[in-house]
């Protein structure tokens, strides 16, 4: 199980980051001070941390440090939103910076490029009869494999890393093909119907009406 | 042109004007006294030997038959006794023939001499012989029936010559004194432009930025005001720079503060309502995240009304009238009553008589968030006490003070900024906008008030603010009419 250290005062957004990390399936462990957040560093072993920099106490540049030494990589979550901010937070050692208000899903698929980025995140995935290889962009379901293209990898590795939520179509579009999303709805329809006739997941892949499409994990 | 060569200029420009024109006057003035008593002298010679011939002659005259062997060797003998080296004479018969020395003539002017009556009367003129100035008088003698003339020659080369001299002299000494004056001049010229160039220099330098570059002024002359003004308006600019600066400054961190006290609630809002659009929550995380929205909602509207009262307060327009403290004591009570209740804290109002003059509403506010700050900074049960009286002359001091918890010394410079919160996770649950002390800072300032904040941590804090008393006679006996129906001191206790 992976482990992430959340460190933000604000106890909204706190909940929030950790409501939806832990439906990612991510073990999650809240701190709400610096000094919090540097003992529990120091006490538990962790993949990731959230940090926030404005905090009471011990601000988030120091805390970094702290979590240089202990090798821990670290996303930057702050209102702080100047450019000099970030590169100050990034040339300090951050792995990612982020800055509020943000989006879930963003967030997400920044805390697993993090993950991958350190080989931290799981390889290989099972879940209703498929067996996906990550580094080897392979899906086979009973031994056999399933040939996708590569737009139909990330898509179904999307659906894969966030269960049960509804996925805009502009989310997957964003997401999946890395640019603005322009209205044209149908590239995502019709990469969801191959994707869903290829790997058999029909029933798990149901479209959500008016947003777009939800994978729900059985059981 | 400088003004260096203008001054050089204008000061060898003088010099050559007056010394050569006094010179040459005081020169000639001194060569024609001088040609003047020469001139005296000679008619005076003249005079001498023309008596003494004439009585030698009349002497003679008695004894002898005078011939011109004779005259001659009396002139002769006079011309040698009164006659200084310079002199020549020549005597002449009326007709012009000479009798000493032999063999001259006398000129034009004897026969104008010859005319006149009297032998007072003598002529002279300046001429020319040989290459020399000479001083020629003449006379006229009348010895018995016979007229002689006679004319003294004086030589006063020495004078022209000294004159000449004396003109060469002044010549060099002017050349010399043309340098030294014109050294002299470049040195003063340089004086007196120096702390102009210097001053020029330092105008230079503030342009370019050097905003503390002064100048020293020396002496008391207007170059010296001028560096005196100058030094005073760098003053007042830097001032104003720095003053600038600082609100530059002050403006930038609010907007930052700002941007995030914005953000803050935004990205609950926006992450909670994408939750909720996104996934199917269960029962208990759903009426945590419409919470959550409603919570951080209900801080944005409140920032937003503190925000447009702080930005309605920075226009600083506010109608001052008479305020009576008792009733805004009053009204204090009943506004915080709700909120105090909740905690069980007691308010204490105590207060002299008397007026302010101000806006009631906002007063009101500046008490009502003083208050609320001592509720939020007290234990349940705890008090805030609010105290009114005259201090001094016309001045009235409100105190509010309450047994919370304190704050830290070092946070106390800091309170006053905006969005500044010394425990921001307490003052967020306490509903706090971090705007209350600066809002109540500018109602202070509008109301030309001091106020001065003490705290000990885990004593309470006191804020007193020093008001000036209503003076002006008239609107004074309004208002103790108005609060004559209460009784002269309040002490109300709930």
């Amino acid at each position: 199980m992976i482990r992430i250290l959340i460190v933000e005062d604000e106890e909204a957004i706190a909940n929030l980051i950790w409501m939806n990390l832990k439906n990612a399936g991510y073990e999650c462990v809240l701190a709400h001070t610096g000094n919090e957040g540097a003992n529990r560093m120091e006490e538990g072993s962790f993949d990731l941390c959230i940090l926030d920099i404005m905090l009471p106490g011990i601000d988030g540049y120091e805390l970094l440090e702290y979590a240089n030494r202990l090798q821990l990589p670290v996303i930057f979550l702050t209102a702080k939103g100047e450019v000099p901010d970030k590169v100050k937070g990034l040339r300090l050692g951050a792995e990612d910076y982020m800055t509020k208000p943000f989006d879930i899903l963003e967030l997400l698929a920044r805390v697993e490029n993090v993950l991958r980025r350190h080989n931290k995140l799981e390889q290989e995935i099972d879940v209703c009869g498929l067996h996906v290889n990550i580094p080897a962009r392979s899906v086979t379901r009973e031994g056999r494999e399933i040939p996708l293209t590569m737009k139909e990898f990330d898509l179904l590795l999307l659906f894969l890393r966030n269960p049960d939520v509804a996925l805009y179509r502009e989310m997957i579009y964003e997401q999946v093909w890395g640019s603005n999303y322009m209205g044209d709805s149908r590239t995502v329809d019709l990469h969801v119907q191959r994707l869903r006739k290829k790997t058999g997941l029909e029933k798990e892949i149901e479209a959500v009406y008016k947003v777009g499409y939800r994978f729900r994990r059985q059981g | 042109m400088k003004l260096f060569w203008k001054l050089m200029l204008g000061i060898m420009t003088i010099f050559l004007l007056t010394f050569p024109l006094f010179g040459t006057i005081l020169l000639q003035t001194s060569f024609r006294t001088a040609l003047e008593r020469e001139k005296e002298n000679g008619l005076e010679e003249l005079r001498c030997f023309q008596y003494s011939f004439l009585s030698s002659l009349e002497e003679l005259g008695d004894h002898y038959t005078v011939d011109e062997e004779m005259l001659r060797t009396l002139a002769e003998s006079v011309g040698k006794n009164l006659l200084d080296s310079r002199c020549s004479f020549c005597l002449y018969y009326d007709t012009g023939t000479s009798i000493y020395p032999v063999g001259q003539r006398a000129g034009k002017r004897w026969n104008t001499l010859k005319q006149k009556k009297s032998d007072e009367n003598c002529l002279w003129e300046l001429t020319e012989e040989k290459g020399n100035h000479v001083l020629k008088a003449m006379v006229k003698m009348e010895s018995g029936e016979k007229i002689y003339g006679l004319e003294v020659t004086r030589n006063i080369q020495n004078i022209y010559d000294s004159r000449r001299e004396m003109y060469q002299n002044y010549r060099i000494s002017l050349l010399a004194l043309f340098f030294v004056t014109a050294g002299f001049a470049g040195v003063l010229a340089g004086k007196m432009t120096r702390p102009l160039r210097k001053l020029s220099q330092a105008t230079r330098e503030f342009s370019e930025g050097i905003y503390d570059r002064r100048v020293k002024p020396e002496g008391k002359d207007e170059v010296a005001l001028l560096m005196q003004d100058f030094n005073y308006m760098a003053d007042e600019l830097q001032d104003n720079i720095d003053e600038l600066k600082e609100a530059a400054r002050r403006q930038e961190e609010f907007t930052g503060a700002f941007a995030h006290e914005l953000k803050t609630p935004l990205t609950s809002m926006i992450g909670y309502g994408e939750m909720l659009l996104m996934r199917e929550l269960t029962e208990e995380e759903r009426t945590q995240a419409a919470s959550y929205i409603y919570r951080e909602s209900k801080r944005l509207e409140k920032l937003s009304y503190k925000m447009m009262e702080l930005i309605g307060l920075g226009k600083g327009t506010i109608i001052y009238q008479p305020v009576n403290i008792l009733s805004l004591l009053e009204q204090l009570e009943k506004t915080t009553g709700n909120l105090l209740r909740e905690k069980e804290i007691t308010l204490c109002c105590r207060a002299e008589k008397g007026s302010l003059e101000g806006d009631f509403d906002l007063l009101l506010s500046l008490l009502v968030n003083l208050v609320d700050n001592g509720r939020k900074a007290c234990r349940e049960g705890g008090h805030i006490l609010v105290c009114g009286g005259h201090e001094g002359e016309g001045q009235y001091r409100i105190t509010v003070a309450d047994d919370g918890c304190g704050i830290p010394k070092e946070e106390l410079g800091k309170i006053t900024e905006a969005f500044y919160m010394v425990d921001k996770s307490r003052a967020r649950r306490e509903g706090s906008a971090g705007l209350g002390m600066a809002i109540c800072e500018r109602i202070v300032r509008l109301h030309h008030a001091q106020w001065k904040i003490e705290s000990t941590v885990g004593e309470g804090t006191t804020v007193s603010i020093l008001f000036q008393e209503m003076n002006s006679g008239k609107s004074k006996d309004r208002v103790e009419d108005a609060s004559a129906s209460r009784s002269g001191e309040v002490q109300h206790e709930k």
